[in-house]
Protein backbone atom coordinates (compact mmCIF):
# COMPACT_ATOMS: atom_id res chain seq x y z
CA UNK A 1 0.00 0.00 0.00
CA UNK A 2 1.22 3.50 -0.73
CA UNK A 3 2.45 5.55 2.20
CA UNK A 4 1.44 9.15 2.60
CA UNK A 5 4.79 10.38 1.28
CA UNK A 6 4.74 8.17 -1.80
CA UNK A 7 3.96 10.10 -4.99
CA UNK A 8 0.72 8.98 -6.58
CA UNK A 9 1.46 7.45 -9.99
CA UNK A 10 0.02 9.67 -12.75
CA UNK A 11 -1.36 6.66 -14.61
CA UNK A 12 -4.42 4.47 -14.57
CA UNK A 13 -5.04 0.89 -15.60
CA UNK A 14 -8.09 -1.17 -16.42
CA UNK A 15 -8.14 -4.93 -15.92
CA UNK A 16 -10.28 -6.72 -18.48
CA UNK A 17 -11.31 -10.05 -19.93
CA UNK A 18 -10.93 -11.26 -23.51
CA UNK A 19 -14.23 -9.85 -24.82
CA UNK A 20 -13.56 -6.34 -23.59
CA UNK A 21 -9.96 -6.48 -24.81
CA UNK A 22 -11.23 -7.42 -28.28
CA UNK A 23 -13.69 -4.52 -28.13
CA UNK A 24 -10.99 -2.01 -27.14
CA UNK A 25 -8.77 -3.09 -30.02
CA UNK A 26 -11.70 -3.00 -32.46
CA UNK A 27 -13.23 0.34 -31.42
CA UNK A 28 -10.44 2.34 -29.77
CA UNK A 29 -12.83 3.03 -26.88
CA UNK A 30 -12.57 1.87 -23.30
CA UNK A 31 -16.00 1.58 -21.74
CA UNK A 32 -17.72 -1.12 -19.80
CA UNK A 33 -21.05 -2.32 -21.14
CA UNK A 34 -22.33 -1.96 -17.61
CA UNK A 35 -23.12 1.57 -16.43
CA UNK A 36 -19.79 2.09 -14.61
CA UNK A 37 -16.27 1.66 -15.92
CA UNK A 38 -13.73 1.06 -13.15
CA UNK A 39 -10.07 2.08 -13.27
CA UNK A 40 -7.22 1.83 -10.81
CA UNK A 41 -3.75 3.22 -10.29
CA UNK A 42 -2.70 -0.24 -9.03
CA UNK A 43 -0.27 -2.23 -11.15
CA UNK A 44 -0.66 -6.00 -10.96
CA UNK A 45 1.14 -8.63 -13.00
CA UNK A 46 -1.12 -11.44 -11.83
CA UNK A 47 -4.78 -11.81 -12.79
CA UNK A 48 -5.54 -13.56 -9.50
CA UNK A 49 -4.01 -10.73 -7.51
CA UNK A 50 -5.96 -8.14 -9.54
CA UNK A 51 -9.18 -10.10 -8.99
CA UNK A 52 -8.53 -10.35 -5.26
CA UNK A 53 -7.43 -6.76 -4.64
CA UNK A 54 -10.00 -5.15 -6.95
CA UNK A 55 -12.86 -7.48 -5.89
CA UNK A 56 -13.60 -8.59 -9.42
CA UNK A 57 -16.21 -11.20 -10.22
CA UNK A 58 -13.83 -13.09 -12.49
CA UNK A 59 -10.09 -13.20 -13.12
CA UNK A 60 -9.00 -10.61 -15.70
CA UNK A 61 -6.72 -11.65 -18.55
CA UNK A 62 -5.27 -8.28 -19.53
CA UNK A 63 -3.97 -5.09 -17.96
CA UNK A 64 -4.75 -2.10 -20.20
CA UNK A 65 -2.46 0.89 -19.68
CA UNK A 66 -0.65 2.84 -18.39
CA UNK A 67 -3.17 5.50 -19.37
CA UNK A 68 -2.03 9.04 -18.54
CA UNK A 69 -4.17 10.86 -16.01
CA UNK A 70 -4.52 13.82 -18.38
CA UNK A 71 -6.68 11.86 -20.85
CA UNK A 72 -8.89 10.16 -18.25
CA UNK A 73 -12.58 11.07 -18.04
CA UNK A 74 -14.02 12.57 -14.85
CA UNK A 75 -14.74 9.93 -12.21
CA UNK A 76 -18.40 10.77 -11.83
CA UNK A 77 -19.54 7.32 -10.65
CA UNK A 78 -17.05 6.76 -7.82
CA UNK A 79 -14.15 8.93 -6.69
CA UNK A 80 -10.80 7.33 -5.97
CA UNK A 81 -11.10 5.14 -2.91
CA UNK A 82 -10.24 1.81 -1.37
CA UNK A 83 -11.93 -1.29 -2.79
CA UNK A 84 -14.42 -2.94 -0.45
CA UNK A 85 -14.79 -6.72 -0.32
CA UNK A 86 -17.22 -8.13 -2.89
CA UNK A 87 -17.81 -11.46 -4.63
CA UNK A 88 -16.01 -13.11 -1.71
CA UNK A 89 -12.82 -11.24 -2.67
CA UNK A 90 -11.01 -9.21 -0.03
CA UNK A 91 -10.46 -5.97 -1.99
CA UNK A 92 -8.10 -3.43 -0.47
CA UNK A 93 -6.79 -2.06 -3.76
CA UNK A 94 -7.61 1.35 -5.15
CA UNK A 95 -10.42 2.10 -7.59
CA UNK A 96 -12.48 4.83 -9.19
CA UNK A 97 -15.27 4.73 -11.74
CA UNK A 98 -16.83 6.77 -14.50
CA UNK A 99 -19.92 6.62 -16.66
CA UNK A 100 -17.97 8.21 -19.54
CA UNK A 101 -16.20 6.39 -22.36
CA UNK A 102 -12.49 6.88 -22.87
CA UNK A 103 -11.97 7.50 -26.58
CA UNK A 104 -8.33 6.76 -27.25
CA UNK A 105 -8.13 8.71 -30.54
CA UNK A 106 -4.47 9.14 -31.46
CA UNK A 107 -3.28 7.81 -28.09
CA UNK A 108 -1.85 4.34 -28.51
CA UNK A 109 -2.68 2.34 -25.41
CA UNK A 110 -0.54 -0.60 -24.47
CA UNK A 111 -1.76 -3.78 -22.85
CA UNK A 112 -0.22 -6.86 -21.29
CA UNK A 113 -1.33 -10.40 -20.81
CA UNK A 114 -1.55 -11.17 -17.09
CA UNK A 115 -0.01 -14.15 -15.37
CA UNK A 116 -2.47 -16.41 -13.60
CA UNK B 1 -19.11 -13.02 -17.66
CA UNK B 2 -21.41 -10.06 -17.22
CA UNK B 3 -19.57 -7.67 -19.52
CA UNK B 4 -20.98 -9.23 -22.67
CA UNK B 5 -24.47 -9.73 -21.25
CA UNK B 6 -24.92 -5.98 -20.76
CA UNK B 7 -24.94 -5.64 -24.57
CA UNK B 8 -28.29 -7.43 -24.79
CA UNK B 9 -31.04 -4.83 -24.40
CA UNK B 10 -33.59 -7.23 -22.92
CA UNK B 11 -31.08 -8.41 -20.32
CA UNK B 12 -29.93 -4.86 -19.63
CA UNK B 13 -33.51 -3.65 -19.16
CA UNK B 14 -34.38 -6.48 -16.78
CA UNK B 15 -31.22 -5.93 -14.76
CA UNK B 16 -31.59 -2.16 -14.59
CA UNK B 17 -35.19 -2.42 -13.51
CA UNK B 18 -34.28 -4.87 -10.74
CA UNK B 19 -31.24 -2.86 -9.67
CA UNK B 20 -33.28 0.37 -9.54
CA UNK B 21 -35.82 -1.35 -7.31
CA UNK B 22 -33.21 -2.94 -5.01
CA UNK B 23 -31.22 0.29 -4.77
CA UNK B 24 -34.31 2.29 -3.82
CA UNK B 25 -35.24 -0.24 -1.14
CA UNK B 26 -31.68 -0.39 0.17
CA UNK B 27 -31.51 3.41 0.45
CA UNK B 28 -34.81 3.53 2.33
CA UNK B 29 -33.60 0.73 4.61
CA UNK B 30 -30.29 2.49 5.21
CA UNK B 31 -31.92 5.74 6.22
CA UNK B 32 -34.12 3.92 8.72
CA UNK B 33 -31.87 1.17 10.11
CA UNK B 34 -28.26 1.83 9.19
CA UNK B 35 -27.39 5.46 9.67
CA UNK B 36 -24.46 6.53 7.52
CA UNK B 37 -24.73 3.47 5.29
CA UNK B 38 -23.75 3.79 1.66
CA UNK B 39 -25.58 2.17 -1.26
CA UNK B 40 -23.84 1.60 -4.59
CA UNK B 41 -24.49 -0.45 -7.72
CA UNK B 42 -22.86 -2.21 -10.67
CA UNK B 43 -19.37 -3.01 -9.44
CA UNK B 44 -16.80 -4.30 -11.93
CA UNK B 45 -19.35 -5.14 -14.65
CA UNK B 46 -21.62 -6.97 -12.25
CA UNK B 47 -25.38 -6.40 -12.00
CA UNK B 48 -25.39 -5.85 -8.26
CA UNK B 49 -26.29 -3.59 -5.38
CA UNK B 50 -24.12 -3.19 -2.29
CA UNK B 51 -25.20 -1.79 1.07
CA UNK B 52 -22.15 -0.90 3.16
CA UNK B 53 -22.13 0.33 6.74
CA UNK B 54 -19.87 0.76 9.74
CA UNK B 55 -20.35 -1.34 12.85
CA UNK B 56 -17.92 0.12 15.38
CA UNK B 57 -14.41 -0.67 14.13
CA UNK B 58 -15.78 -3.25 11.69
CA UNK B 59 -16.94 -2.43 8.18
CA UNK B 60 -19.70 -4.58 6.79
CA UNK B 61 -21.53 -4.92 3.52
CA UNK B 62 -24.27 -6.92 1.87
CA UNK B 63 -24.01 -7.63 -1.82
CA UNK B 64 -27.00 -8.66 -3.96
CA UNK B 65 -25.83 -10.07 -7.28
CA UNK B 66 -28.26 -10.85 -10.09
CA UNK B 67 -27.49 -14.33 -11.40
CA UNK B 68 -29.94 -14.77 -14.27
CA UNK B 69 -30.63 -12.92 -17.50
CA UNK B 70 -34.38 -12.55 -17.21
CA UNK B 71 -37.36 -12.89 -14.93
CA UNK B 72 -37.65 -14.86 -12.77
CA UNK B 73 -34.42 -13.37 -11.44
CA UNK B 74 -32.24 -15.22 -9.01
CA UNK B 75 -30.18 -13.04 -6.73
CA UNK B 76 -27.17 -14.26 -4.75
CA UNK B 77 -26.68 -12.66 -1.34
CA UNK B 78 -23.18 -12.28 0.07
CA UNK B 79 -22.08 -10.62 3.27
CA UNK B 80 -18.60 -9.34 4.04
CA UNK B 81 -17.02 -7.99 7.20
CA UNK B 82 -13.57 -6.47 7.41
CA UNK B 83 -11.25 -4.30 9.43
CA UNK B 84 -8.37 -2.31 8.02
CA UNK B 85 -5.50 -2.32 10.48
CA UNK B 86 -2.40 -2.58 8.35
CA UNK B 87 -3.40 -5.73 6.49
CA UNK B 88 -7.12 -6.20 5.97
CA UNK B 89 -8.82 -8.71 8.26
CA UNK B 90 -11.68 -10.09 6.23
CA UNK B 91 -14.48 -12.64 6.20
CA UNK B 92 -17.22 -13.37 3.74
CA UNK B 93 -20.40 -15.37 4.06
CA UNK B 94 -22.75 -16.77 1.42
CA UNK B 95 -26.36 -16.21 2.47
CA UNK B 96 -27.70 -18.22 -0.46
CA UNK B 97 -29.88 -17.26 -3.40
CA UNK B 98 -33.38 -15.82 -3.56
CA UNK B 99 -35.66 -15.81 -6.58
CA UNK B 100 -38.18 -13.19 -7.74
CA UNK B 101 -40.82 -14.07 -10.31
CA UNK B 102 -41.29 -10.54 -11.65
CA UNK B 103 -40.70 -6.88 -10.76
CA UNK B 104 -43.76 -6.80 -8.52
CA UNK B 105 -42.57 -9.83 -6.57
CA UNK B 106 -39.17 -8.20 -6.15
CA UNK B 107 -40.67 -4.93 -4.92
CA UNK B 108 -42.86 -6.83 -2.50
CA UNK B 109 -40.38 -9.37 -1.10
CA UNK B 110 -37.03 -7.62 -1.28
CA UNK B 111 -37.50 -5.37 1.80
CA UNK B 112 -37.99 -8.40 4.06
CA UNK B 113 -35.14 -10.32 2.39
CA UNK B 114 -32.85 -7.34 2.86
CA UNK B 115 -33.83 -6.93 6.51
CA UNK B 116 -33.26 -10.62 7.16
CA UNK B 117 -29.86 -10.64 5.44
CA UNK B 118 -28.90 -7.47 7.33
CA UNK B 119 -29.61 -9.16 10.66
CA UNK B 120 -27.72 -12.31 9.66
CA UNK B 121 -24.74 -10.35 8.38
CA UNK B 122 -24.22 -8.77 11.78
CA UNK B 123 -23.25 -12.21 13.06
CA UNK B 124 -20.22 -12.45 10.76
CA UNK B 125 -17.52 -12.54 13.40
CA UNK B 126 -14.03 -11.36 12.59
CA UNK B 127 -12.69 -12.87 15.80
CA UNK B 128 -12.82 -16.37 14.34
CA UNK B 129 -10.39 -17.38 11.61
CA UNK B 130 -10.52 -14.96 8.69
CA UNK B 131 -11.35 -16.22 5.22
CA UNK B 132 -9.60 -15.31 2.00
CA UNK B 133 -5.95 -15.69 1.17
Amino acid sequence: MLGTDTPVPPYFYRYVGQEEMDSIIRTGIIQSKSPHTFYTRDYYTSGSEAQRRLSMVSRPKYRVGPIPERIMPFFDAAPEGRVQPAFGQRGGGQECATTQPLVLGSFVVTYDFLEV
Amino acid sequence: MSWKQWENKAVRDAWNSAIDSMEKTAKAFASEHASGADVSRCHQDSPDVILRWQDGPTSRNLQFIIQSENWPLSVAVLGHAWRDAGDRIFKSHDFGTVSYADPEALASAFPADLASAFEQSRSINLASRASGD
